[in-house]
């Protein structure tokens, strides 16, 4: 393996010779990048909200809390709520102005304390996907939120038909005192306040909450598509060594194929983490990218690079020229790059699609980095990266083996 | 001389077909060994099987003594291979490319540097050994892919037609530049269906087609194996209707008023006697001329004048 070093670096001086490829591979990214910048940035419109149209058949006590809870400054990056009157809010849902409506029913305040089924109703906009998602999923966590702290009022007051007569002036002084009571308690304050209902605002960064929430939405994918693209693309290099005759001829002398293989490889992993490198420093400056475990990040950039570096060379070993070797490529690492995760969540994929990312590279790519950067679940990145070598240790030799095969036998 | 390479009852099959079918020879130190048949014929495959990388259906090889299929990089560390594709990287120079077949070669590090140049300067490129090979002619090329095959110094050198598309000027030096190798004692292997390369490198050839060999010797050897006989062609006031007598072994084959065409086995040596038999006749002959036959009137003669792909 002594001559792996410096076919690593002729390999590497053969890809830098060429200035306007390299500038391509990096532009790419950092255009990515700015222009996400642009969009979510100090300077853009940040997140799309979901406008969530309010009816509210109760008014009362209840109700107005709940609208509250809605309007909390701490949702405002989620959710725009705005009250509106039955036909106003349905002609605007019509239109597709509002991402959802919710019916608040009339008899909202008074079920919740007499402690009765409370049913509340949210028209989805059928047009659109997420943002009606990102409604439902807020109004669920707010309702087991009620749900606790009427289990706490009722525990706190100890009557379950308070509301059952009009109640009189000794009475309600008496719920007022309790109340206040309650809320001074540091127990229920945490029921109370939206930061335990978001789990999106568990780790809340000082300043930059909602740009830190956005690029963590998209780094970890875009990375690992960059990975893809540039795997995808440099790959050909052997193919178009292996039509020159090249590798017959590397083959022929005194070092051992699969050396000259892993020359190759290797070259095409740095270069990989090279472009992998520099998307995430272009977020981490340009969109406050913080992942909470940078060291885990490193080794997903090197463990996922060497994975799809594996996965292209190993298409390129099976298919018997350049233009179909490039189309192969190209098909499935689109492909691999929708069922992982690189362009959307995988929750928002139907169920089919969901078991497939759970064994494809780009999706334990794509978990891993989200993990890192939300800095928990220790286990859960080791295994995606042990699962992320074990790839490359696979496909890197049998994709040499193919070469190699194919290079003497043409 | 010591025997670099021997193939012994060499074949390949690829599915129904047959590549190479028995192929056996050798090749000494000192010896440009000349593989010549027309396309296709297998030559390719032969050399690919001698450096190792394509396994034979049966039969043997030896380079240098070692099995290149029991002991595959000793082998390879052994010869040097330029096949028929400029196997170069055009965005790298000649230094770097020939620092890339060094360390392939696994050529010290530290003697690099001075092979290069050293290699450089036999290929008559040493003042564009840092241009990038996309500048070079083709011929400028080919005489770098010759270079990097030698950089481990090789004692058995593979040509695959090495003399393909290139100008007078550079067949020439690359010429040149065999026949020193040759004369160093590096054993050549030299595959091509270019008779004149042929005949002006070889020492001993083969004559190849569909994967066997036909005939094999110096250039003498086959024709005399193969009864060619050479023709001598007299100029002079003959009578076309009574040719002169002549000896034993000289057949006419043509007579007209002023020449005289006859065949005889060794030409040089019947000449004398063929013009004192004109001068006895009373024939004065202005002019005489040997014609033997060619290598390719040979190879033509064995593997026929049928198209190949």
């Amino acid at each position: 393996m002594g001559a792996l070093p410096e076919l690593l670096r002729l390999e590497l001086r053969r890809r830098l010779s060429d200035p306007l490829t390299l500038l391509t591979w990096v532009a790419i990214p950092l255009l990515m990048a700015g222009l996400l910048s642009a969009v979510f940035g100090p300077k853009g419109t940040g997140l799309p909200r979901a406008r969530v149209l309010v009816v509210d058949h109760d008014r009362s006590f209840a109700s107005q809390a709940l609208l509250s809870a809605l309007s909390n400054p701490r949702l405002e990056g989620l959710l725009e709520v705005e009250l509106a009157e039955p036909e106003a809010a349905r002609r605007a849902m019509d239109r597709g102005r509002a991402s959802a409506l919710l019916e608040i029913p009339a008899s909202f305040g008074a079920d919740l304390l007499a402690n009765r089924p409370v049913r509340l109703q949210l028209h989805r906009n059928p047009a659109e996907s997420i943002l009606p998602q990102i409604a439902e999923e807020v109004l669920a966590v707010l309702a087991d939120g009620g749900t606790a702290l009427r289990a706490v009022l009722v525990a706190m007051v100890g009557d379950q038909r308070l509301f059952a007569e009009p109640p009189s002036l000794a009475q309600v002084t008496g719920l007022a005192s309790s109340v206040y009571t309650l809320l001074d308690d540091p127990s229920t304050r945490r029921l109370l306040d939206p930061e335990t209902l978001s789990v999106t605002h568990r780790h809340p960064p000082a300043k930059a909450a909602s740009r830190s929430a956005v690029v963590g939405w998209f780094a970890p994918g875009f990375v690992v598509m960059a990975l893809l693209f540039l795997a995808q693309g440099q790959s050909s290099d052997v193919q178009e060594d292996a039509a020159a005759g090249r590798l017959v001829r590397a083959f022929s002398f005194p070092t051992p194929p699969t050396v000259v293989m892993a020359g190759k490889a290797a070259a095409l992993v740095a270069m990989g983490l090279f472009d992998g490198a520099v998307l995430a420093v272009a977020f981490v400056a340009a969109l406050g990218w913080r992942p909470a475990a940078p060291v885990a990040v490193a080794a997903t950039l090197v463990a996922a690079a060497a994975a799809l570096v594996g996965l292209a060379l190993l298409l390129r070993g099976l298919t018997r020229s350049l233009p179909a070797g490039n189309a192969a490529t190209a098909g499935v690492m689109v492909g691999l790059g929708f069922l992982g995760g690189c362009f959307m969540p995988t929750q928002l994929l139907p169920g089919a699609f969901q078991a497939v990312a759970r064994v494809v590279p780009t999706g334990w790519a794509v978990d891993a980095l989200r993990l890192a950067q939300a800095g928990d679940d220790p286990g859960g990145i080791a295994w995606r990266l042990a699962a992320l070598v074990l790839f490359a240790a696979v496909t890197l030799p049998l994709a040499a083996r193919l070469e190699v095969r194919k290079a003497v036998t043409s | 001389m010591t025997d670099l390479l021997e193939v012994k009852d060499l074949v390949k099959r690829f599915r129904e077909r047959t590549a190479v079918d028995g192929l056996t020879f050798r090749v000494e130190s000192g010896e440009v060994y000349g593989l010549l048949g027309p396309n296709g014929a297998g030559k390719t495959t032969a050399v690919r099987m001698v450096t190792g990388l394509l396994r034979p259906s049966s039969g043997s090889i030896r380079v240098a003594g070692v099995d290149p299929f029991v002991e595959p990089l000793a082998a390879r560390a052994n010869l040097g291979w330029a096949g028929q594709e400029l196997a170069l990287y055009e965005d790298l120079s000649a230094v770097e490319n020939l620092r890339l077949a060094a360390t392939l070669g696994r050529l010290p590090r530290r003697e690099t540097r001075s092979r290069a140049a050293e290699l450089l300067d036999l290929v008559g490129l040493a003042d564009r050994g840092r241009d990038r090979v996309e500048s070079f002619s083709g011929g400028m090329k080919r005489r770098l892919h010759l270079a990097m095959a030698l950089v481990h110094r090789p004692r058995l050198l593979l040509l695959d037609e090495p003399l393909v598309g290139i100008d007078p000027q550079a067949r020439a030096l690359l010429l040149d530049t065999i026949r020193r190798l040759a004369a160093d004692g590096c054993g050549v292997l030299l595959t091509t269906h270019d008779m004149d390369d042929a005949e002006r490198l070889c020492r001993r050839l083969g004559i190849i087609d569909r994967g066997r060999l036909l005939a094999e010797g110096t250039v003498a050897e086959l024709q005399a194996s193969l009864g060619e006989r050479d023709a001598l062609r007299l100029e002079g006031s003959f009578q076309a209707e009574a040719p002169p007598p002549l000896p034993e072994g000289v057949e006419v084959l043509a007579c007209r008023d002023d020449e005289l065409v006859v065949a005889t086995l060794h030409g040089d040596e019947a000449l004398p006697a063929v013009l004192a038999a004109a001068e006895s006749a009373g024939v004065r002959v202005r002019r005489a001329a040997l014609e033997r036959p060619t290598l390719e009137t040979l190879f033509l003669k064995l593997t026929g004048r049928e198209l190949r792909d």
